[in-house]
């Protein structure tokens, strides 16, 4: 069923300026109905801008120049009005955010209800209400999950996307444009959209265009792919070419990225001191107090977890959002008391530690974090920022040792020791990952943990900071606990890794063995739900 | 007008009026046209003129140099209690935002307490037990602004505190105490100013009121709210001697909250 039909959306030679500066360079492509285009690139690569110009909601200032043309209708000759009963009839939209498309304090069935009002004049309410019945049983919200009268918080970030589907095709439009859909969801919901929105364009006979910055999801979903970068189109490929044909270079180096090959090539040495040892690690927060009277019973976490790091040893830690994870690694770095349990550091025992000795201890395990904008107080330069380390030092390196010891810690992570004086905001996202690897590893550590450290980034930035992580992990026998849901970023770097559901290890052992046949119900569910990059073989 | 400039002006205009009155505060201290408290009972009730360019009151004396005197006045003890609410509120904001739990409840509790007692209340307690005057009248406004500073900065510390960069400062093993100093306090400082600014007008109108029942500074010195005051029984006969106290509480608290404002849309950190 792939690209043969006549065109439903043609776009020839999409120019958009902002001002002096060019977005889009002559973007061309065609969307056949019942079909599924994927744009792809980078970040910054006009294919948002691409998504927005069809729907004609380019930003104040905008220029725009080219031929767009939906079932023979030209789009770019349209006016304000005519385009206005275009959005939402005739293409819906379906963006990366599902709260803040919804308003939170609407009902979900008048929201979608809404839309039928604003585009059929003449509607009653119940008919209105109907429709969105239909569209929500359609997205698969039924029953309880799919009342009409549920608010949006009250639903799952999943629910809530498939409410804004269902809000987007509730008038049967030909067109849909899903902007990232998935990418703020995690592994198990996001499988579940996939399904559904291939299920939509087969009843249907919609056409869609998926915008992702993922290969791997693009290739499970789509039927035509076509690459962008810097406001151009590359090229333009049947899905099924993905993994067989020869590409662009710079589609190779998205393919590269996507499958994220194996960085490490030999794990550390069998008979490795153990370095980071927690034991049966039990962590509970105060419950919700629901009567006055009764204690209300506390929240277990992290539920009797053991671990261990070995010297040079790179350890995954996988599982899904609210699996206990962040918990535990504040645990493992003495920022919270465990309840039960001991984590001992280097032979010594780190979580009951206190005054000097938690001190020095402190200095052999550091941490690179999620967030690369909040990971630095903006008003420090970046100087102090990766020096603050040293605060647990006794005699703290000063003056022209201080600059020194930066500079190099700048130049480990390939930054060059001018960016010392400057400010974390003039960093992009990924240059400022590789500043907070210069901050953990200033004091040489023995264990670096990594909370969620590249779940921000671009997949090309994403891989080349697990390169120079493998390289740093090589050349300064670092051991890594590498925390993270991205189940191919562990693969790709962990030597072991440990799999947790609910403050609980369900499973570990050594990567190969977990990834290629997993023991536990709970990891078989995590490694099916991962989006890889396979072209779909079961696709009519 | 696109709407930043707009600010842009509002902001100018606000820093003008606040920069007049602080000067003219300051010129007050060593110079004013005439004693302020000088009778001269012959020239009394004289209408707007060369000599009297805001005329004189009913004991004669210049209404302009009332009006200076009582802006130092006005100014200084609106200041001092702001700077007073500031020294005393930030650390307790800090503290509570830093602790948490049992602490944190003390604090916002007492807060309450203080926020729940009518103003007017204590600085009349305040009077009644040390006497009224203008030290009194900073300590009882100073009071009230500690609770507020208090709230202001623990909301936003503890939105900081959400930032992985504390989570940093700890695990390089700092405590609370300096990653308040060094990384939270730091951050807030735009939120301070424009709360110090708001504060600072609302001690203007309350220097007013409390000298206006006579709670404030006391005679001789001039101030706006007594002024205010003794032009009421002469409405009828000179209404003028009611306006320019009047019009420069307006203006001095109408600019304070322009700047307020003006800092506030501009997003200063």
């Amino acid at each position: 069923m792939t690209a043969a039909g006549p065109a439903l959306l043609a776009v020839d030679s999409l120019r958009v300026s902002i001002g002096e500066l060019r977005i889009l360079d002559g973007v061309s492509f065609r969307v056949a109905a019942g079909e599924i285009l994927g744009l792809v690139g980078a970040s910054g690569s006009g294919k948002s801008t691409t998504a927005l110009s069809i729907m004609r909601l380019l930003p104040p200032g905008a220029s725009m120049a080219g031929s767009m043309s939906l079932l023979g209708r030209s789009l770019t000759m349209m006016s304000e009005t005519e385009i206005e009963s275009v959005r939402g009839r005739e293409v819906g939209m379906v963006f990366q955010e599902p709260m803040t498309a919804l308003n939170p304090l609407m009902r979900i069935g008048d929201q979608v209800a809404e839309t039928v009002k604003l585009h059929r004049g003449r509607v009653t309410a119940g008919e209105a209400r109907a429709l969105a019945r239909e569209a929500l049983d359609l997205v698969g919200l039924q029953g309880e999950a799919g009342s009409l009268d549920r608010y949006p918080h009250e639903l799952s970030g999943g629910q809530r996307q498939r409410v804004a589907i269902a809000m987007a095709v509730v008038l049967s439009p030909p067109l849909l444009i899903a902007d990232e859909p998935t990418t703020a969801l995690d592994a198990g919901a996001q499988a579940q959209v996939l399904e559904l929105l291939r299920e939509l364009v087969r009843r249907r006979n919609m056409g869609l265009i998926f915008v992702s910055h993922d290969l791997a999801v693009i290739s499970q979903l789509t039927d035509r792919i076509a690459v962008m970068q810097k406001g151009a189109m590359v090229e333009q490929f049947a899905t099924a070419e993905l993994l067989t044909a020869a590409h662009h270079p710079y589609t190779e180096s998205l393919i590269a990225a996507a499958t994220l090959d194996r960085k490490r090539s030999s794990g550390p040495p069998a008979d490795a001191a153990v370095v980071l040892d927690a034991r049966d690690i039990v962590r509970e927060y105060p419950g919700r107090r629901r009567s006055f009277r009764q204690q209300p019973a506390p929240l277990r976490a992290v539920d009797g977890v053991s671990l261990t790091v070995h010297a040079g040893e790179t350890v995954g830690l996988v599982g899904e959002s609210g699996s206990g994870k962040s918990s535990l690694l504040r645990t493992l770095l003495a920022l919270n008391q465990p309840q039960r349990g001991e984590v001992r550091l280097l032979g010594e025992g780190f979580s009951d530690a206190r005054g000097t000795v938690l001190r020095r201890l402190r200095r052999s395990i550091q941490v690179v974090l999620q967030d690369p904008y909040g990971s630095f107080d903006p008003r420090w330069r970046v100087e102090r920022l990766i020096a603050e380390p040293y605060y647990s030092m006794e005699a703290r390196p000063s003056g022209a040792e201080l600059k020194n010891n930066v500079a190099s810690a700048l130049e480990a992570v390939g930054l060059s020791p001018a960016d010392a004086q400057r400010y974390p905001s003039e960093f992009s996202g990924g240059q400022r990952q590789r500043i907070a690897i210069a901050r953990a590893l200033i004091l040489k550590p023995a264990v670096i943990a990594f909370d969620e450290a590249v779940s921000a980034l671009d997949v090309l930035v994403r891989a080349q900071i697990l390169d120079l992580l493998a390289d740093l992990a090589q050349r300064l026998k670092l051991a890594y606990l590498f925390v993270s849901h991205d189940l191919g970023v562990v693969r790709s770097i962990a030597d072991r890794v440990y799999v947790m559901q609910q403050g609980r290890i369900v499973e570990h052992g050594p990567t190969m063995r977990v990834f290629d046949s997993p023991q536990h119900p709970y990891t078989q569910s995590l490694l099916a739900a991962a989006p890889r990059l396979t072209p779909p073989s079961v696709r009519c | 007008m696109s709407k930043p400039a707009a600010g842009r002006i509002a902001l100018g205009i606000g820093l003008g009026i606040c920069i007049a009155f602080i000067g003219l505060a300051l010129l007050a201290t060593v110079w004013t046209p005439y004693d302020p408290g000088a009778l001269a009972i012959a020239d009394r009730l004289q209408p707007p003129g060369v000599h009297h360019w805001f005329g004189t009151d009913q004991l004669g004396r210049d209404v302009l140099s009332m009006i200076m005197a009582g802006a130092k006045n006005t100014v200084g003890v609106a200041f001092l209690s702001a700077v007073i609410g500031l020294v005393l509120g930030v650390p307790l904001g800090l503290t509570a935002a830093a602790e948490g739990g049992t602490l944190d409840e003390m604090i916002m509790r007492g807060n309450d307490l203080v926020f729940a007692f009518p103003s007017l209340l204590l600085a009349i307690l305040i009077t009644a037990v040390f006497g009224p005057g203008a030290v009194n009248a900073i300590i009882a406004i100073g009071i009230f602004n500690i609770p507020v500073f208090a709230r202001v900065v623990r909301g936003g510390a503890r939105s900081l505190w959400t930032r992985d960069y504390t989570l940093a400062a700890r695990v390089a093993g700092k405590q609370n105490f300096r990653i308040s100093f060094e990384h939270i306090l730091p951050n807030l400082v735009g939120l301070l100013i424009v709360q110090g600014t708001i504060q600072f007008s609302l001690g203007v109108i309350a220097e007013a009121g409390l000298s206006y029942v006579g709670l404030g500074a006391q005679p001789p010195t001039p101030s706006w709210g007594r002024m205010l005051n003794e032009a009421q029984s002469l409405t009828a006969l000179d209404p003028l001697l009611a306006v320019f106290p009047g019009v420069a509480v307006l203006l001095l608290v109408l600019g304070l909250n322009l700047v307020g404002d003006g800092l506030r849309a501009r997003g200063v950190r």
